[in-house]
């Protein structure tokens, strides 16, 4: 799982970084491009689904507990 | 990014050219966002405008085959300033005589181009033939435009509009030898702006020019001409006859309220050859001629 | 050469430049401090089950050069009832349903078969929290934020602090972050916890528990591409103190009947390692937007989770934008999870019947319509549907239904928002 994972990381790093030109970013600047999109949308999800599930997290760190599990 | 006499100076490369942005305050974070927006201003202006490439409005437009292209705001407004060039200069300026550079390479040598293959380009030239109704365009097939002649001046002027949302003075932009100031240094002084020796290599400044204001802009044909039997042919193209305009001053520079002013009124001056002294005069304009 | 009108040219030009550059750039002044707002409101129901009001508003505001602070309130109420573990009896036998609440009002129970327990504890709670943070650009590529926050509800508070830090590399192609926070939470039914493994029918009840959490993460997030971008994550959890949930109840039955003879309160570990690693892309399709991630959790009360979920973003018209989504999630279950206890076997260390813990399945499907109705005005409407079912068919399955409305408003414009591909 480990070795998985630092391979994951190591091809990341390594992959083609030529660098993007600054008028190239106009597509990746619209908010609906950013990875967590809605806010709002994102954090009643995880809410609703780590109260029904048995995990949790990967997303963020941080926001408080709830009595809810 | 380099601080030289309290003043942040940030260099990119832009256009083809070296581009300067000068800031003259004490806040380094913003001199560097200003940069920042200087450099993304330029190289957005070059990847939208230039002819070198073929993901933009101007490789569609000289692709088009004789179709009409309907283009956006900002390519309507350079186009619709082109047009008013071409019109108040009788011909002169005109941004379909970018063919002309099939035929003439001007590398110092003595090689010109026989009057036939000129005259072979001169049925593609001529912006009188270009059908331009805001915001659709006509290409006759085999013509093409070339924004080079204005561009580099718009960014100036696009970018001082950016930068002076942050500051009112003390910045300093130079792409390439197009100028604009938003105003003298912070403590009252201008800027100190030298004019190349046309003759010289590059290293050698003829005249310094207090400079505060506004936009600056030379037009010369030092480093690219034909010499052939004693006449010297210089860059600067008549598009109606497609041979060069003989007697040029070597070295135009003219200050104006903004850079493509500047640029526009430098290059018509050269258009003049050796009028282009009285035709400044009547401008009214501060110039400097070599 | 004679060029047509010389003294005018001067003037000419000056009126021909006026077209191409505007006269009086767009004054930053007023809006040099920058706002945005977002609220939602939602309403989830189970059927037959939970039902949850909750509604969020945050707002955030630039400080200075750099800096910005931001607030969030929720507030949520829930009702109803949700499966507490308890196994009743089949319905041939016959049987009375008594109520469990957490309000601790007494209950009936007789051994021997013609009373059972409600398998379903009802809830009425209300729930307020609050968040704070800060955050700034240490230096031009350095980002920190620094978070706190408190929740407050009938049986159950939690405070909490943590801090976050970006990084961008490579001329912004790669960030890296790297979070860290505490949390910690009391457990407070009303009259006290019951202790573990204690009968139902046993009214002594202890105090509180207490609960820390400590979270961190560390991340890499790349620039692929003009269009894409792609983000992986390993996130660790460390929950350490009283994890029992006090409502949660073990079966225990007879050996020979399968009936139910008893019931116990559950008990879980004092001590929770919980990893993550997560996988998100998200992809521009010059028009639409997709987006997919994946994440695969473990932790050592045995629990192993893959998580799928993938949205797109079809834009619609002027604007407007249609959203479908898909979530698959498996689990496998806890290694002290058991459906029941037998009589007469010894108690093993930990047992909870809680399905949540159980060897699970959810398949979730929303659809969310978003409207712009200005350049700073956003507006979604979102509905989700979720199935969960227990994969070892010994619990029914879970449908739960998700509406939920939200509202964005900001000061600056989203220039990127209407800005259109190049050619």
């Amino acid at each position: 799982m480990k070795t998985i994972f630092i391979l994951l990381f190591a091809i990341l790093l390594t992959g083609c970084i030529t660098p993007i030109r600054p008028w190239e970013r106009d597509l990746l600047a619209q908010q609906k491009m950013q990875l967590i999109p809605d806010a709002m949308e994102s954090e009643v999800d995880q809410k609703v689904f780590f109260s029904k599930e048995g995990s949790s997290g990967g997303v963020g760190v941080g926001g408080g507990g709830c009595g809810c599990n | 990014m380099k601080r030289i006499k309290d003043v942040w100076v940030g260099c990119f490369q832009a256009m083809a050219s070296p581009c300067e942005v000068f800031v003259d305050h004490t806040d380094r974070l913003l001199a560097k966002k200003l940069f920042q927006l200087a450099e993304e201003e330029a190289l957005r202006i070059e990847q939208k405008f230039s002819r070198y490439r073929n993901d933009n409005i101007i490789f569609k437009i000289n692709n088009a085959n004789g179709q009409r292209i309907p283009v956006d705001e900002e390519t309507s407004n350079l186009l619709d300033f082109a047009d008013a060039c071409y019109q108040m200069s009788g011909g002169c300026f005109d941004i379909t005589s970018g063919l002309l550079r099939k035929v003439w390479h001007f590398d110092g040598s003595d090689s010109l181009p026989s009057p036939e293959a000129v005259k072979t380009l001169l049925p593609c030239i001529g912006w009188g033939k270009v059908r331009w109704q805001r915001p659709n365009l006509t290409l006759p097939a085999g013509m093409e435009i070339d924004l080079g002649g204005i561009g580099k001046e718009y960014a100036v002027d696009k970018t001082a509009e950016i930068l002076s949302q942050y500051l009112s003075t003390g910045v300093l932009i130079n792409y390439g030898g197009d100028l604009f100031a938003l105003g003298p240094q912070i403590n009252g002084i201008p800027w100190n702006v030298g004019i190349d020796d046309p003759n010289a290599t590059g290293d050698q400044i003829l005249v310094q020019i207090p400079f505060s204001k506004g936009g600056l802009a030379t037009s010369g044909d030092a480093r690219r001409y034909l010499l052939k039997e004693g006449v010297r042919y210089g860059h600067i193209l008549d598009p109606r006859t497609g041979w060069p305009v003989l007697n040029t001053p070597r070295s135009v520079t003219v200050a104006a309220k903004t850079c493509m002013e500047a640029g526009m009124l430098a290059t018509l001056a050269m258009m003049q050859g050796s009028d282009a002294e009285s035709f400044l005069q009547e401008q009214e304009v501060p110039f400097w001629l070599i | 050469m004679q060029l047509d009108k010389k003294r005018s040219i001067r003037q000419a030009l000056a009126i021909a430049t006026c077209g191409v550059l505007s006269q009086s750039p767009v004054s930053l002044q007023a809006a040099d401090i920058s706002w945005k707002s977002d609220m939602t409101t939602l309403h989830y129901a189970e059927q037959g089950r939970v039902s949850v009001s909750e509604t969020i508003a945050s707002f955030r505001r630039e400080v200075g050069e750099d800096e910005w602070v931001s607030l969030k309130f929720s507030w949520d109420a829930i009702t109803g009832a949700s499966a507490n573990g308890a196994i009743f009896n089949p319905p041939k036998s016959g049987s009375t349903q008594t109520v469990t609440s957490p309000s601790g009002t007494s209950r009936t129970f007789q051994t021997g078969g013609s009373e059972t327990v409600d398998p379903l504890t009802r809830f009425k709670d209300v729930r307020v929290a609050a968040q704070v943070s800060n955050g700034q650009y240490l230096t031009p590529t350095l980002k920190g934020e620094a978070v706190g926050n408190l929740s407050f509800e009938n049986d159950y508070d939690s405070y909490g602090a943590g801090g976050t830090l970006a990084w961008d590399i490579f001329q912004r192609m790669i960030t890296l972050t790297g979070g860290l926070s505490i949390d910690i939470d009391t457990v407070r039914p009303i009259n006290g916890n019951p202790p573990e493994f204690a009968s139902i029918s046993n009214t002594a009840r202890l105090g509180q528990g207490e609960k820390q959490t400590i979270q961190s993460i560390i991340g890499l997030s790349q620039v692929v591409n003009r269009k894409t971008l792609t983000q992986l994550n390993y996130s660790r959890t460390m929950n350490d103190g009283y994890l029992t949930d006090p409502y949660k109840i073990v079966t225990v039955i007879d050996a020979a009947s399968g009936a139910p003879v008893d019931y116990l309160y559950e008990k879980r570990p004092t001590s929770r390692v919980r990893n993550a690693i997560f996988w998100n892309t998200a992809h521009h399709f010059t028009e639409d937007v997709a987006h997919f991630s994946y994440r695969y959790y473990w932790d050592d009360w045995g629990v192993r989770s893959h998580t799928s979920d993938i949205q797109y973003r079809l834009e619609v018209w002027r604007g407007h934008s249609l959203q479908t989504s898909f979530r698959y999630y498996t689990q496998t279950a806890a290694d002290f999870y058991q459906y029941s206890l037998t009589q007469g076997q010894p108690l093993p260390s930990f047992a909870s019947a809680d399905y949540r813990l159980g060897h699970l399945i959810t398949k979730s499907t929303g659809i969310k319509y978003s409207i712009p109705f200005s350049k700073q005005i956003d507006f979604s409407l979102r509905a989700e549907q979720t199935h969960q079912n227990d994969a070892d068919n010994l619990f029914p399955s879970v449908n739960a239904t998700l509406f939920q409305a939200i509202f964005s408003i900001s000061d600056r414009v989203d220039y990127a928002q209407s800005s259109r591909a190049p050619p």
